[in-house]
């Protein structure tokens, strides 16, 4: 990989590592509990009913979530619970996909922003094949999902995709390799002494601790009252932090 | 960077049998301008009842033609590959967008040909 684009593996955070989550709101300082890594693959990109989704030359899929196949009505990037076994809980990966033609456009939350719009330019259109805020095979290899499109996808938001196929004599069916940790942490109070301590060292970058941005449009996705609540969360603004 | 693994899921091929001494556009429509087409073989096959001699051009954007190989005898029964080993990622002519190789018999009354090639962009 190229131009600062790693895979996906490298990123991931090992039990005991820090790190921020970047929220509209603010950012919520963090230490990883426990992880599980968890992949998908093959993964045949399939309808509600759990039918295998073939695009023809030219052609669009509307924005579906990516389901089980073996039971279709799960989805599989999506977390039910504010909370799991006591702690905070959050999913962080990627997804490789094959084969090139294929160009697949996600939304997160679902619905809403595709990352990698120019800030000035017009909306991207998948139902066009835009030749902008895809991923495909050459930015994220199958065998080989890479941070091109980073997820970080909290509890009760779902993603959506949208597929376009730019080859013009052959359809092609997606098959994808999501690649993802699943986090439980503990977030750390800005009002615990020792918690203090640590989140104005992070914020200094005094400790090593990785930073990871919920959404990808021009602002951060919200937090929200229900996992500020769940959560015990007390977004502060960067430089409140490195204060403390 | 194209590598290997991109280039197997870009490989296609074309076919078209030659049958006039005027030449043959291989592709149904030019290169797009925004592609390069890499092609990395050339397959001739003769037709099993009489020797062809046969040209392959470079149909230009003015829609000249530029010869690239001439007088290529494929005798009846003969298969013949361009180049003989090959590999995927070396192509052998590079056709810029706008242009089309193209083919025509000098004698002889037919030749099957195949071409083997990859593009640029998808």
């Amino acid at each position: 990989m190229e131009g600062g684009i790693q895979p996906i593996r490298k990123k991931f955070l090992q039990p005991n590592y820090l790190f921020a989550l970047e929220w509209r709101e603010g950012f919520i300082f963090c230490r990883v509990i426990r992880r599980r890594i968890c992949q998908y693959k093959p993964l045949p990109l399939v309808n509600e009913r759990g039918e295998a989704i073939d695009i023809e030359p030219g052609g669009y899929v509307a924005e579906i979530a990516l389901r089980d196949p073996r039971n279709p009505a799960r989805e599989i990037l999506y977390l039910d619970t504010a909370t799991n076994s006591g702690y905070a809980w959050i999913l962080h990966g990627s997804i490789g996909i094959m084969p090139e033609q294929i160009y697949m456009y996600p939304r997160f939350p679902a619905g809403s922003e595709i990352p990698g719009k120019f800030p000035g330019l017009d909306p991207i259109r998948p139902s066009q094949g835009d030749n902008l805020g895809y991923i495909n095979y050459e930015k994220s290899p199958y065998e080989e999902p890479t941070d091109y499109v980073e997820f970080v996808i909290p509890p009760k938001l779902s993603v959506g995709f949208e597929f376009y196929n730019k080859d013009t004599e052959r359809s092609h069916q997606p098959v994808l390799n999501v690649l993802f940790a699943v986090y439980w942490f503990q977030v750390l109070d800005p009002d615990e002494p020792w918690q203090r301590k640590l989140i104005g060292r992070i914020a200094r970058r005094e400790v090593p601790a990785a930073f990871l941005t919920v959404g990808w449009g021009d602002t951060p996705v919200e937090l929200g009252g229900i996992l500020v609540k769940e959560w015990s969360a007390k977004p502060l603004s960067l430089d409140e932090a490195s204060e403390l | 960077m194209v590598d290997k693994n991109i280039i197997r899921q870009r490989l296609r091929h074309v076919y078209k049998e030659i049958t006039t001494t005027t030449e043959t556009d291989i592709f149904s429509s030019n290169v797009p301008e925004h592609k390069m087409r890499n092609i990395v073989k050339i397959i001739l096959e003769g037709n099993g009842s009489s020797t062809a001699v046969v040209t392959i051009s470079k149909k230009k954007e003015d829609g000249t033609y530029e010869v690239i190989i001439p007088n290529i005898n494929v005798a009846a029964p003969e298969h013949k590959e361009i180049p003989q080993s090959y590999s995927i990622e070396d192509p052998i002519i590079v056709l810029e967008g706008g242009t089309n190789l193209a083919a025509k018999l000098v004698s002889g009354t037919s030749v099957h040909l195949t071409v083997i090639y990859w593009d640029s962009e998808v």
